[in-house]
């Protein structure tokens, strides 16, 4: 290994390899933005794992709530002192590697022993930037819809949500005077992902641009779209706090008997199972469109990554790469029940049953379109956690009306699609 | 005189010279902290104010004049926020003032058990202010939040009110969380200022007949009127500053309704990355608050304060 790493550095590697090399104790420190106690624990037992297995090096772990992450990395990176790995999401990483803040793996990557074990899905994640890796996946998260199975049988409907016209009947058939809705419907911060996801699968597009670049917005059929997945919130189909709502709400309007379905990724699993009696939910996959496809958003958690400001480069590597290892990363994926990075650890019994069966079939099944967000756009973070959540929340609070709404939302596309294309044409 | 003066200084003028430079060496090692401290972040925001700097476009870093500036004032946004922030002042600094006024005359007298009481009431002040959000975020909440589970028990509403998605009126339970954090502020400083008036005043004029409200008026507010003056006028500066509430609590939401200039700011500078534009709303945050500073003590007169 140390003479794989030999090449991929520059001049603080030389430094770090002397150190560990004539015995001295390298320090270096991880950032994990998704705290909880659970989780903390797996990456404590991961990182005390890894320390045992590398005596010369001493990790330090640290940890910023979510919500704060994106500053938190951005604030970091520009005063210099982003932790030596750092996990970061698909939406962030294009800015923090544009920003220079973060280090650009592929040296690391293109000798790594592992890239031939990967997935499609891991292969062609969105963890590029400049088509140079930059970050490595750490596990898969894909939508599903959890389901209050119980509400289900009271009254006589079966357990699936085959399509999007059967999810927005439910939505009203589930929601009741006694304090019951359809939808945890997410209003605040990323929640227009949730309606292009929607928007996408009406207008059988796998891009949030037709060909000349222009958002597919502007189409008269996704408008329509567009307003058929936020009347679920104007109809009263999801309750009226859900105007601000982001993941946290979310989860909890659906754990707390509020909500009937909640459109969420695999890592709530473990906390439905821990708070919601057994039998009372379950997980169905996402909706067919009417072509017969499933358009869904699919990305990783939460990659890692290497701080370019890092003095210790070989020794985050190592991290790194101890961290994305088929053992550690077959264990992360179960205890955080999300999809692995690798081929083999799907063959696992533990994806082929129960509520996240759905979820690692879905990734295998041909069907499958990636409705994700242009995440290669540095400003998306800005687009998706404030800019369309004022957008629609003018909207749903009736502060705006539907063609103005749509307008805005398209035109911020638009230009963001032209000034990205403007920029790397003259490079 | 001046003779003697002259034959006794020319001999020593290294002397002399540090004699008059003294005052200024002694001043130095502040004014050195005082240009680290606060000149150097200061003139960097005026700096960056001017120009286009976006985090997330290294490349494209240039002076732009007084684009910030007009961005910023030609904003939609722009209007709400400011009248939020104003209501958010003159609601939270007013009710602060007089509940901690209430509370500090109440607990300028001797009774039983004051020291804990005393403990008690100022706790608020010690508690975080994510904390106090988080607190009250639940208490205003639609679902199991307490104020609506009392509305509806005394049958004031028929239905739980989504407090905090109201887009009208959301900034109103974040004032009343923050008029709750900060009255133990005010009954501090007032309750110190009042323990420093002498008492044989209130002795002469319990002789000279004058009532207990008279004393009030006449004695104490206007004994006490430089600490009053001093305290609305930092307090008002640090509600005006104060993000974190809005924060937790709403985040400025929904559609903007409950930002006030600097949760706005953060929000923008968060996501968006443009340094200038936040430092242009900076720089206007800052002349907006001296330009209030100057009028607040020419208004209240605090050069004449105390005398009586």
């Amino acid at each position: 290994m140390s003479t794989i790493l030999a090449g991929c550095g520059g001049k603080n590697e030389s430094g770090a390899n002397s150190a560990s090399d004539s015995g001295k104790t390298v320090n270096i420190s991880y950032l994990d933005p998704l705290p909880s106690p659970e989780r903390t624990k797996l990456m404590e037992g991961l990182i005390g794992k890894f320390e045992t297995a590398n005596p010369s090096i001493k990790v330090e772990y640290m940890s910023v709530p979510w919500d704060q992450a994106s500053k938190k990395w951005i604030t970091m990176g520009a005063s210099k002192t982003l932790p030596d790995v750092v996990s970061i999401d698909d939406t962030s990483l294009a800015g923090l590697a544009s920003a220079g803040y973060i280090e650009n793996l592929q040296p690391y990557y293109d000798k790594w022993d592992q890239v031939g074990n990967l997935t499609e899905a891991a292969k062609q994640a969105r963890n590029k930037f400049n088509d140079q890796v930059y970050a490595i996946p750490d596990a898969f998260l894909l939508q599903g819809l959890f389901i209050q199975s119980n509400w289900f049988k009271e009254q006589g409907l079966p357990e699936q949500i085959d399509t999007w016209n059967d999810y927005f009947t439910l939505a009203q058939k589930l929601t009741d005077s006694k304090g019951h809705y359809g939808i945890s419907f997410r209003g605040g911060a990323n929640g227009i992902i949730r309606a292009m996801e929607y928007v996408m699968s009406a207008t059988h597009s796998d891009s949030w641009y037709d060909q000349d670049g222009k958002s597919i917005l502007y189409k008269p059929e996704a408008k329509a779209a567009f307003k058929q997945f936020y009347d679920l919130y104007m109809n009263g189909y999801a309750p009226k706090e859900s105007i601000a709502w982001g993941f946290n709400e979310m989860v909890q309007g659906f754990m707390n008997g509020q909500t009937g379905i909640l459109n969420q990724t695999p890592e709530v699993i473990a906390v439905a199972g821990k708070n919601m009696k057994e039998g009372t939910w379950n997980v169905v996959p996402m909706p067919k469109s009417d072509d017969g496809k499933r358009y869904i958003f699919w990305g990783f958690t939460a990659a890692y990554a290497m701080s370019a400001n890092s003095e210790h480069k070989d020794a985050a590597w190592k991290l790194i790469e101890f961290l994305s290892s088929p053992e550690s990363n077959l264990e992360y994926s179960k205890q955080n029940t999300s999809i692995p990075i690798y081929k083999k650890n799907l063959d696992d019994p533990f994806f082929k049953s129960g509520p996240i069966a759905g979820y690692a079939g879905a990734m295998a099944d041909s069907n499958i379109v990636f409705a994700g967000p242009p995440s290669y756009l540095t400003n998306l973070s800005e687009f998706t956690a404030t800019y369309a959540v004022e957008e629609t929340q003018k909207y749903m609070s009736g502060k705006q009306n539907l063609d103005d709404t749509v307008k805005h939302l398209a035109d911020w596309l638009t230009n963001a699609q032209t000034e990205y294309t403007k920029a790397n044409s003259s490079k | 005189m001046s003779a003697n003066v002259k034959a006794a200084v020319s001999p020593y003028p290294k002397k002399r010279f540090f004699r008059r430079m003294e005052a200024y060496l002694l001043l130095l090692p502040a004014l050195i902290i005082i240009a680290a401290f606060f000149g150097y972040p200061l003139s960097k925001a005026i700096q960056l104010s001017f120009m286009h700097y976006v985090l997330f476009e290294p490349n494209n870093i240039h002076f732009s004049g007084l684009d910030n500036y007009k961005s910023i004032l030609s904003e939609d946004n722009l209007p709400g926020i400011l009248f939020n922030s104003l209501i958010w002042v003159v609601l939270t600094v007013g009710l602060q003032f007089g509940l901690g006024f209430a509370l500090a005359l109440a607990l300028n007298k001797s009774f039983r058990g004051k020291n804990v009481y005393q403990a008690i009431v100022f706790l608020p002040w010690a508690v975080s202010a994510f904390l106090i959000g988080m607190i009250f975020k639940l208490m205003f909440s639609e679902r199991n939040g307490l104020i609506n589970e009392l509305l509806m028990k005394f049958g004031l509403s028929d239905h739980a009110v989504p407090f905090l998605a109201l887009t009208g009126t959301s900034i109103y339970p974040v004032i009343a969380a923050m008029i709750w954090y900060g009255v133990p502020f005010f009954g501090i400083m007032i309750l110190a200022a009042l323990q420093s008036v002498p008492k044989d005043v209130y002795e002469s004029a319990d002789i000279d007949g004058a009532g207990k409200v008279r004393q009030l008026f006449q004695i104490t507010i206007p004994y006490i009127k430089p600490t009053l003056i001093l305290t609305v006028l930092l307090r008002c500066i640090w509600v005006f500053n104060s993000a974190d509430l809005i924060y937790v609590m709403t985040n400025g939401g929904p559609a903007n309704s409950s930002h006030n200039l600097p949760s706005y700011i953060f929000n923008k500078i968060g996501y968006s990355t443009d340094y200038g534009q936040a430092s242009a709303l900076g720089v206007m945050m800052l002349i907006f608050l001296t330009v209030y500073a100057v009028v607040f003590l020419r208004a209240t007169k605090y050069d004449e304060a105390g005398d009586i």
